[in-house]
């Protein structure tokens, strides 16, 4: 086509995700390589079924929307930690009924109080555990904040999306061009973030919490030896 | 440095159950490596859900095309046009909507129908639904008329029936008319029935 034509009628081409997900694996695939047309597809696909869940526990619009990306983020955690494992099934069933079904009641929870808790859902919920994550959460974000602008891009770069040394360089998204001297510089900005964190108790309370269960998983294990023994 | 490559190793997953379980009694007993996972769990965290944010934030693309301004403002005038197409198409006469009976008959009935343009409101009423509608809406139509005009009705239903291309129907009325002696419509009906002969 003439380009005066093309400038006449088409806008230059824009960055849009436009690939498609056919298939369970593909998506997976997608979500794997943490592309955000599959983060697209993933939520198109499980949003309807996560705000019906959210309606039911008598959730706004607004927390509704969270709920919703609380859950996607926390199952797209499990597929980049290996927690999920891919079986062939649609992945957006996951997201519903196993995240969004049992984490509506910590969400709740977390939101409105410890008061407006179904006991019965107490059982199955693990509050403390999803509690501490999201102290933590809070807790990075406000050291982050106290960093200087290049560290924390450093960091972000590194741990918030994931990229490795090659392309921060290739790609130059930052001042470096030279790997050993990027890493240097993180390294020493990781030690800033790491000072701010270790002055926080919500990571040693979480550490004690899972002593707490670790011991008391070993007495267990040692009661049944126990038993074990004396049934012999 | 080694630390480090331990702990992507755990975080993306690459541990087998007993190295996973070995790595986190590790954790448990070193509090700074415990400091250092949790926290960069949180940053892919927070950076996980900045992404899902966004792609919440975006419309589903997918076969989807992005469009210029021009195209649009094109889009627009193709839209007004296709409107005004339809309008004329629908509500306005038009000698092709006649075309769709035999040629003959659609061009006698379009000189009748021409004939009666000066003629009251609701007799303009039928004549544009006679060239524009379906036959059996036409039938409904021209019923209307029982009370003020009744010996119209045979008239236009004959015109009716001769639009809709069912010359034998219309020739019955028409013959009726002609044979009508002081009827408004004799001499007419007369002409047609001459051209349908």
């Amino acid at each position: 086509m003439n380009p005066l034509l093309n400038i006449l009628f088409f806008k230059p081409i824009q960055k849009v995700p436009t690939e498609t997900f056919d298939t369970p694996e593909m998506l997976f695939k997608g979500l794997k390589a943490r592309k955000s047309a599959a983060y697209t597809v993933l939520i198109q696909n499980a949003k309807a079924g996560i705000a019906k869940i959210a309606r039911e526990s008598g959730l706004s619009s607004y927390e509704t929307e969270d709920f919703i990306q609380y859950c996607v983020t926390e199952h797209m955690e499990q597929i980049l930690d290996g927690r999920y494992v891919f079986q062939g099934n649609k992945v957006h069933s996951f997201t519903i009924n196993q995240i969004a079904t049992h984490r509506i009641h910590d969400y709740k929870r977390l939101l409105r109080g410890k008061s407006t808790v179904d006991l019965d859902a107490i059982e199955e919920s693990n509050f403390e555990a999803f509690e501490a994550d999201h102290d933590i959460n809070i807790a990075c974000k406000k050291i982050i904040a106290q960093l200087g602008i290049r560290c924390q891009q450093l960091i972000k770069l590194r741990f918030y999306n994931d990229f490795c040394d090659e392309v921060i360089i290739e790609s130059k998204m930052t001042q470096y061009t030279d790997e050993e001297l990027l890493r240097k510089a993180r390294s020493r900005c990781y030690e800033k973030f790491l000072k701010l964190a270790t002055e926080q108790n919500v990571f040693i309370r979480k550490l004690e919490r899972l002593k707490a269960d670790q011991a008391a998983k070993n007495n267990l294990k040692q009661l049944k030896e126990l038993q074990n023994g004396s049934t012999k | 440095m080694v630390q480090q490559s331990k702990i992507d190793a755990y975080l993306t997953g690459e541990y087998s159950e007993t190295e996973k379980k070995a790595f986190e009694s590790q954790l448990i007993a070193d509090e700074a490596l415990f400091i250092m996972v949790e926290t960069q769990r949180a940053l892919r965290r927070a950076g996980l859900r900045q992404e899902v944010e966004q792609a919440f934030a975006a419309r589903p693309l997918r076969g989807t095309l992005r469009i210029g301004i021009i195209q649009r403002i094109a889009a627009g005038f193709l839209f007004f046009g296709l409107c005004f197409c339809s309008y004329n198409f629908f509500f306005k006469t038009d000698s092709t909507l006649l075309s769709a009976g035999n040629p003959t008959t659609t061009a006698i009935v379009k000189t009748a129908l021409d004939e009666e343009d000066m003629v009251g409101q609701t007799i303009q009423g039928i004549i544009l639904s006679i060239r524009n509608a379906p036959l059996k809406d036409n039938l409904l139509i021209i019923n209307k008329l029982e009370k003020e005009r009744p010996e119209l009705v045979g008239y236009f239903q004959g015109l009716a029936y001769l639009n809709a291309g069912k010359v034998p129907e219309a020739k019955v009325l028409l013959q009726k008319i002609a044979a009508t002696p002081n009827h408004p419509k004799q001499e007419t009906a007369k002409e047609i029935l001459k051209f349908m002969d």
